[in-house]
Order: C-alpha cells, then structure tokens, then sequence
C-alpha cells in the first residue's frame, strides 16, 4: 500500500477491512438472501433425506475393515490344514535335541547351555506337536514327538521340560515315556545318541 | 397457529404426538429466524475466508443450512452467534480444501477470482483492498482465522474462543501477533 513513513499499518489495515465490509454489505441483498435460502431449506424437506457420512466414521470404516479382513486372513492361515511331517525330519529333529543330554547324569546341575538348545529347538518341537495333533497320526509322528519330549525331560535340568511345555500333563507324559522306552525305538535312539565311553572320558 | 386436529383413527395420544412435533417444528422455526438475524456476521465471516462476495454469500446460505439440519444442537441460545460462527468457519474451511484438492488434481486452473468491489468504489480503493487481502492470505491459517472471526465477524475473544475451540488468553494473544505480523506485512517487511 502506498503510504507515508509514520502511518500505522495495523490501524491502517483495519480502516481498510472496515471498508471492505461496507462496500460488501452495500452489495449483499439481505431479502434476495432470506428468499433462496428458505426456497433451499424448502427444497430440502420435500426432498427424500440423504445420509451423510460422518468424515470421522468413514475414515475409522475405512481402516478397520481392512485390519479387520486381515486378521480374518491370518486366522484363516493358522487354521490351515498341516504339511504333511516327514518321518525323517521328525528323527532328525528327536536325534538333535536328544544327542544334547543323552549319556549325562541326572545329577549334572542345570546346564545353561542345554537349556538354550533346548529352547532353540522348542519351536521345531512345538510344529511337530502341532502338526502330529492335526494329522491324529499317534502311530507314526506322534511316538517320535514323544520321544522328543522325553529327551526334554532327561535333559540335565528336568524342569527346563516343564518350562517349555507348561500346557502338557507332565505326570501322563511320563507314564507314556517309560511305556516307550520299554519299546526298541526308544531305546535304540538314545542308545544311538549316546556319545561314546572315550567322548564321556574327555567330558 | 396451525390447526391441529384429532385423528379418529390414531386417538388422544397419537393427536398430542402430531401436537408436540408441530410445536418443535415451531420452535425451530422461530429459532432459525432468530439466527437469521446474524447473516450480516456469517457473510462477513465468509467474506474474510474467500476471496469474492458471490463466493462469501454461497457459504453463507451453505451455513444456514447445516444451521438448519443441525439446530437441535444449539443448546444455549446465547450463544447462538458463536455457534453459527463456527458452523460458518466450518463450512469455510471445507470450502477452500475442497478447492486445494480441486487445483490439486488440475479440476480448477485458478486458485479464485479476486476480489470483485462493487461498481462505485474507486480504483485507488480496490487496490488497496486487494493489498490488503493479498497480505492476509499470506498469514498462518491459525493467525488469519482469529483475524477474520475478529475484524470480519466482529467476535468478542470468547465466541471466537468458542468458534476455534480456544482458550480466550489464546485468542487475545493470536490476534495480537496476527495484528503485528499483518502489519510487519504491510509495512513491506517480514511476518
């Protein structure tokens, strides 16, 4: 704006806002107004009543029902029907974690270090009762996963089992384990496991 | 008074039903038209956000009808003009992001039309009049809007604190640096 040095804009700004008004109000027909607004208000009522969504509401639709189809997903996926588990897999799994503890002592104090391994395995462990569970195949994964469990509990801290698997009925799994390790297979895998007079000399 | 009358069919009950509807749908009428009574402030308030006075009396008639929808909202009647102050900023600030997305997606090649005086203000005026719009819309929204509600709608510090949801120490204290920083503006320095 053109003015002189010693004008005060902010009082100058406002006599123009004052005139800005006035020259608005000049120009605004208060009864053109009044006539169209109620026409639209008229207009409005006669009209069938349109919903409006709430900005607030769609935003919150809008990003539910996406989580929500993706949780529906993932449950869909954890009920998905088991792989079939490899016999072989299912051994080689029993030999690692079974070679762990097999030939100590029950009387070793707790090792830390079985009890990682034990922990690095439990997942495969725990896919292998689950897969076993899904597939009702007792006959033929589920002793190995058995046997698998039993190694954990002749691991060199007994209850390092329990902590693992706090879900099992310990006390019925024991009844199952000594009736397995009165069978050959049992036997044979600890015995297979074993480590050799000369390793346990070095230990 | 609008005849009521008791429908044979529907009973006392169902006739003081018709009665209590007709008399709210009195009530707000008579309301509204007590709102109407601040159309000067909302087509200011509109004026102060866009940029021409077709545009400021399209939102105003835009305001009184969310008004109209909305008036069962209105709990305290003394507070109707902060109210409808607010509803307008509403319908105002809808307005000019509407319009951002529209040139944003290329729908609109010009931001708005200028200002447009009437026929008999001078030229010299309407130069400085675009000035001094020109400045304030290069305020901070916040700092603009205090102003607008202010010198445009002619708020005190707490229905403009209603219209923003602000406390008034925060109004007084925006509106001062709005005042300043128009100025700095104006004087040709910085805000």
């Amino acid at each position: 704006m053109r003015r002189t040095e010693d004008a005060d804009p902010e009082a100058e700004s406002l006599t123009w806002i004052e005139r800005e008004k006035k020259a608005a109000l000049a120009g605004f027909d208060r009864r053109r107004f009044e006539t169209r607004l109620k026409a639209r208000i008229g207009e409005k009522a006669g009209a069938p009543r349109r919903v409006r969504p709430d900005l607030a509401w769609t935003t919150a639709i809008a990003l539910t029902v996406p989580l929500l189809v993706l949780g529906l997903l993932g449950l869909l996926w954890l009920q998905r029907p088991g792989r079939p588990v490899e016999a072989a897999t299912v051994e080689a799994a029993l030999r690692q974690v079974a070679g762990g503890w097999a030939g100590k002592p029950r009387t070793t104090p707790p090792s830390i270090l079985a009890t990682r391994e034990l922990q690095t395995q439990s997942w495969q462990i725990q896919r292998l009762i689950y897969h076993s569970q899904r597939r009702r195949d007792d006959d033929d994964v589920g002793p190995l996963v058995m046997a698998t469990l039993a190694a954990a509990q002749s691991a060199p801290n007994p209850a390092a089992g329990r902590e693992i698997f706090p879900d099992i009925d310990h006390d019925a799994l024991g009844r199952r384990i000594d009736a397995l390790r009165r069978g050959n297979g049992m036997r044979r895998l600890f015995d297979r496991a074993k480590p050799s007079t000369t390793d346990r000399r070095r230990t | 008074m609008v005849e009521v009358g008791w429908p044979g069919t529907g009973g006392p009950a169902a006739g003081c039903e018709e009665l209590e509807r007709i008399m709210s749908e009195d009530a707000v009428d008579s309301g509204f038209e007590r709102l109407l009574e601040y159309r000067d402030t909302v087509f200011l308030i509109c004026l102060g956000y866009v940029r021409n006075p077709w545009d400021a009396e399209d939102l105003a008639q835009e305001t009184y009808l969310r008004a109209h929808e909305r008036l069962s909202e209105l709990r305290e009647p003394a507070q109707a003009r902060a109210w409808i102050s607010r509803i307008a900023r509403n319908a105002c600030v809808d307005h000019l992001r509407r319009a951002r997305v529209r040139r944003l997606f290329g729908m609109q090649t010009k931001p708005s039309e200028p200002t447009a005086p009437p026929p008999d203000m001078a030229l010299d005026d309407e130069v400085r009049i675009n000035e001094l719009r020109t400045a304030l819309a290069s305020l901070p929204a916040r700092m603009r809007e205090v102003l607008i509600l202010r010198e445009y709608g002619e708020l005190s510090y707490e229905e403009i604190g209603r219209a923003m949801g602000l406390r008034t120490g925060t109004v007084m204290s925006r509106l001062h640096r709005a005042r300043s920083a128009l100025a700095a503006i104006l004087r040709g320095g910085q805000a």
